[in-house]
């Protein structure tokens, strides 16, 4: 079953257009355009295995440097939001656990050890991925977030970080409209 | 403040007399360096960078060859590192030994010494610059191995 994802994204509502099979189905995430842009999606994480101390970072800090990063990049901002918003509805508990801003692009970084997974954003629409096992060395990496397949890839290498009781009902059944067969494979992660 | 006043001092890119890269001016294994990174590249709190730290910034990318500015810490001070490149700072360290081997000898530290206080202890990681030929996985997951050997320094 082929099936394809796409992102629509206005100022104010970024949707998400499941299609599978001639059907569609669509989930509306509101963005707040009143909210400082960036700030909202954001959070630490509390997961206490990420490789990347959190513990000393103070939600000041933490805020103060989601701040800076929209003031030097509104639209990078922007999509970093609408990146973490749209995770955070299909995948529970897909909390970034850090971010940086470097010279040219914003990176979103989950990492739980052994395994690692980010995204790096650049500003345009195209946004890359980069999976890796520390253990094995195995590496994925895709580009273009608009795309169904590589959608479905970085969504399945960044499922597979995370503790799969904390997967909602709905974002499973999410899965089977988009991906059918290859759901069960998915939940077993 | 952005990434240029991170980067190699100009001063480096103006001085022609700088030697080309040759063994002679390899940093020893056993040497620790320091690099400072703005609140946005490493934030307070992390105890260690993103691989985001490892990319050349444009700046960077004009050396020949291109290299990410790092300081010996036992010939410079923190404070002398800042006090070069006019920041606050703070910095995130790595033994050179150790880069090498988890970037399987594709990156090396070189002395390129500046003027100024401390300024002997500048060095410069080179090997981090992409080829366009190569797959970007290979050196995103290299600047992944040099920032999981990093640490926030001192």
């Amino acid at each position: 079953m082929d099936a394809n994802i796409g992102t629509i994204v206005t100022v104010a509502v970024a949707t998400v257009l499941i299609v599978s099979g001639g059907t569609s189905e669509a989930n509306t995430l509101k963005i707040d355009s009143d909210r400082v842009p960036g700030l909202g999606s954001f959070s630490q994480a509390d997961r206490s295995s990420t490789a990347l101390p959190m513990a000393n970072r103070s939600s000041k800090d933490w805020a103060k440097f989601l701040v800076e990063i929209c003031e030097s990049s509104l639209s990078k901002g922007r999509m970093a939001e609408w990146v973490v918003k749209d995770l955070q509805e299909l995948v529970a508990g897909a909390r970034v656990h850090s971010a940086s801003f470097g010279d040219e692009n914003v990176l979103l970084t989950w990492d739980f050890g052994r395994y690692h997974f980010d995204f790096e954003i650049d500003g345009s629409k195209d946004i890359e991925w980069f999976y890796f096992d520390r253990e094995t060395g195995e590496s994925d990496e895709g580009r273009t977030w608009y795309s169904g397949s590589v959608y479905r890839r970085q969504l399945v290498r960044l499922q597979a970080l995370l503790d799969a009781p904390a997967i909602h009902s709905g974002v499973v059944e999410s899965f089977s409209i988009a991906f059918g067969r290859e759901t069960p494979s998915l939940m077993s992660l | 403040m952005d990434l240029k006043e991170n980067s190699a001092p100009s001063r480096l890119a103006e001085n022609k007399e700088v030697d080309p890269p040759s063994p002679t001016n390899r940093v020893d294994d056993q040497v620790l360096v320091f690099r400072l990174a703005n609140r946005k590249m490493f934030p307070p709190g992390n105890e260690r960078p993103d691989r985001a730290v490892f990319s050349l910034s444009s700046e960077d990318k004009k050396q020949t060859p291109p290299t990410l500015s790092v300081w010996d810490a036992a010939q410079t001070t923190l404070a002398e590192a800042q006090a070069h490149h006019d920041t606050t700072h703070s910095a995130f360290a790595f033994n050179v030994g150790e880069a090498r081997r988890v970037s399987e000898d594709r990156v090396d530290v070189l002395r390129e010494p500046v003027g100024g206080p401390g300024g002997d202890g500048h060095c410069g990681v080179t090997g981090l610059n992409r080829p366009p030929s190569a797959p970007k996985s290979i050196y995103r997951a290299m600047k992944l191995h040099l920032a999981d050997i990093s640490f926030r320094y001192p």
